[in-house]
């Protein structure tokens, strides 16, 4: 086991393209790190570098406290889970698990002993002498599993492992590689697209955009204090309303922001929550509400409420999610928009010039239908408030 | 019965299921094209084999030669008796030279010629492109045409086996068949080696090559077909009996007066044989790389 130190770490293609522009970051020993971003923001190259499948252009890359820069996959000691398993079509589970060894020139017996027990482990023992076609996807991604930890190596890294799962496998294989890997207490790096798997999975989460690591904390920390507007908007699901709004603030300490023709009251206390909104003066700033703000308050005063028609109704059970127009403009922050891009979002056809289209996650769950007219409040103590160049203020 | 009940569906358990396809007529047409075209292919080969076990005098007959009459092994021993002295050479001769030179031929070139292909398909050295450049333009270059500054090269070794395989060990159509195979594997395989900890021989010898079967497949049935059938360079190169292949040899029977039909239909069956044999212990591989070199446009 092993930290694993990115010291200004850089790769630029040969044709010039800078994937990662200078990556800072250490992960602890033992630690499950997750890289998540949305397609093209580096996180696999960042991954493949580790592992020594991608040279290094710039600055420093430490496992423990050796430079592995120049070091070839095998001298650095790490097993890697790939995207599609990557298992050997003509080799048995068996020695699919025991090929690293088998490079290895451990002796035949040995190699038997462990194999034997990380199947035992991943309940692998009666699939050893089947071939991967002869597997179902989940358990040729527990031999993928199997394969990496025979090797009892410095750190794993799984570069979207679960993606080729059914949602149902997705969960259950999830919480298996988070059970697995706090057992053997291994250093992991695990890379996804999937926000849910990098906030259930990871001890801490770096989301990563355009090869820069956005924020890297706690999944709790990522989703209650979100560092900048992007990741405000790619971790939560559904993701956090974003709009434009223009901030006055009154004599009494208080102020208000302004919600298409209404204005929502931030009392002096919530004021004082945000330390950093000092140095931001009055008018356009950008504000995030998560969907859970809103209540469902048909009882409610007109002036403490907003009126909204109903545009979809997603009743799960549980809840019910409420997506409905509002007339605010939808926060066309740069990041905010390069998200929306790299995970195949459309903008919505549903909204024009001055509408967002927004939603409300209501608990318990609501019997509503489109077209209904529903009032909402909003719980203006969980606004999220982001400066101009979309830095969260505090 | 009311209207209603008359207009109703059938139920499905009585509807007839019926396939569309061709008619029978369209059907009986397209089996008489295909045994029409399958007799073109096999009268020849049918006709050697029959012949091969008839007397001389009845053997080219017309349509009646595909009448099997009077058959023996007679033509075979014949064929065993008239090759037996240092004079006309040894059967077994000219068999070992076909055997010797194929079998180097293919071995040596599934090794080189794969490992060539391997380097071009996935190892990043300068020249590279320039390489494959090369390669894929000497496949258009046909044989005949080096055979001039070859002979030239390679005069001392006349009357060899050596002189019989070397030119042909490395080939530029088996390099390109494995590189094109070779480059549409999944990487993700070859980089699972590499961390696995095997450089790029074992990566080679371990990951690719077990899972190349097909192209090993194509290019030892398309390598042994043209070594196996080789006369122009033995016809340069060997003038001895004891290095004559077998199509040498056939077209020197050939020229032998009496002509004996029965008995270079013998010598056809028994050069073909080796051929047949290795077409059908390799054409499962063969098929499956056809096939998916198709679905691979």
């Amino acid at each position: 086991m092993a930290s694993i130190t990115y010291q200004k770490m850089r790769k630029v293609y040969d044709d010039g393209t800078e994937a990662i522009p200078g990556m800072d970051l250490e992960v602890k020993d033992g630690e499950f790190m997750v890289f998540v971003g949305p397609s093209g923001c580096g996180k696999s190259t960042a991954l493949r570098m580790t592992a020594g499948l991608e040279d290094i252009s710039g600055g420093r890359l430490l496992i423990g406290d050796q430079v592995v820069n120049n070091k070839s996959p095998q001298e650095r000691d790490i097993a890697m889970v790939f995207q599609d398993y990557a298992l050997y079509p003509h080799m048995t589970v068996g020695q699919n698990m025991g090929f690293a060894l088998k490079m290895m020139r451990l002796p035949k017996e040995e190699i038997r002993k462990r194999v034997a027990e990380a199947a035992d482990r991943l309940s692998l023992t009666a699939l050893l002498d089947r071939k991967p076609k002869n597997l179902s996807g989940g358990q040729r991604q527990r031999v993928a599993m199997g394969r990496a930890i025979v090797r009892q190596p410095q750190a794993f890294l799984m570069d979207e492992p679960l993606s080729n799962l059914d949602a149902k496998l997705r969960v259950q294989m999830r919480a298996e590689i988070d059970a697995l890997q706090h057992q053997l207490g291994v250093t992991t790096l695990y890379v996804t697209h999937d926000q849910t798997e990098a906030m259930t999975m990871g001890d801490r989460v770096s989301v990563m955009k355009n090869g820069r690591i956005q924020q890297c904390a706690a999944p709790q920390v990522l989703y209650d204090e979100p560092a900048n507007v992007f990741v405000a908007g790619f971790i939560g699901s559904p993701k956090m309303n974003l709009f434009h709004s223009i901030l006055r603030r009154d004599d009494n300490g208080g102020a208000t922001l302004q919600f298409g023709p209404k204005e929502l009251a931030l009392a002096a206390q919530t004021i004082a929550t945000w330390p950093g909104l000092r140095a931001v003066p009055d008018g356009p700033i950008t504000v995030g509400l998560r969907p859970e703000s809103f209540r469902y308050t048909p009882n409610a005063e007109p002036e403490q409420s907003i009126d909204v028609e109903a545009s979809v109704v997603e009743m799960l059970g549980n809840e019910t999610l409420v997506h409905f127009v509002a007339p605010v403009e939808q926060a066309s922050d740069a990041d905010v928009r390069d998200r929306a891009q790299a995970s195949d979002e459309e903008e919505s056809i549903l909204v024009g010039a001055g509408q967002t289209m927004m939603v409300s996650r209501l608990v318990p769950p609501v019997r509503l239908s489109e077209g209904d007219a529903v009032r909402l409040t909003l719980d203006t103590t969980r606004l999220y408030l982001f400066d101009k160049s979309g830095d969260a203020i505090h | 019965m009311s209207e209603r009940t008359k207009t109703a569906p059938a139920p499905l358990d009585e509807v007839p299921l019926r396939r569309k396809g061709p008619s029978p007529l369209k059907k009986a047409g397209n089996y008489l094209v295909m045994i029409v075209i399958t007799l073109v292919f096999v009268a020849p080969i049918l006709y050697m084999v029959i012949g091969s076990f008839k007397p001389s005098d009845k053997v080219l007959n017309g349509l009646a030669g595909f009448i099997p009459e009077d058959m023996s092994l007679n033509n075979y021993t014949g064929v065993f008796a008239r090759f037996n002295s240092p004079a006309t050479g040894y059967f077994y001769n000219f068999y070992l030279t076909s055997l010797i030179v194929s079998v180097v031929v293919v071995v040596g070139g599934l090794v080189v010629n794969s490992m060539a292909a391997y380097a071009l398909a996935r190892l990043r050295w300068r020249g590279r492109n320039g390489v494959l450049l090369a390669v894929i333009l000497l496949v258009i270059v046909p044989f005949e045409a080096i055979t001039v500054p070859l002979f030239y090269l390679l005069n001392d070794y006349r009357n060899t086996y050596y002189v019989q395989f070397t030119p042909f060990i490395a080939q530029a159509f088996s390099v390109y068949l494995f590189y094109t195979f070779f480059v549409g594997l999944p990487k993700q395989l070859e980089e699972a080696a590499r961390i696995d900890g095997a450089g790029p021989w074992r990566t080679f010898f371990y990951i690719v090559v077990p899972m190349s079967k097909p192209v090993f497949a194509s290019v030892t049935i398309l390598t042994f077909l043209s070594s196996w059938g080789a006369f122009l360079w033995p016809v340069m190169m060997v003038d001895q009996p004891q290095f004559r292949p077998l199509p040498l040899e056939i077209s020197v029977f050939l020229g032998q007066p009496p002509t004996d039909w029965g008995q270079i239909f013998a010598f056809g069956v028994m050069l073909v044989l080796p051929l047949l044999v290795v077409f059908l212990i390799f054409q499962r591989w063969f098929i499956q790389s056809v096939a998916s070199s198709g679905l691979k446009g």
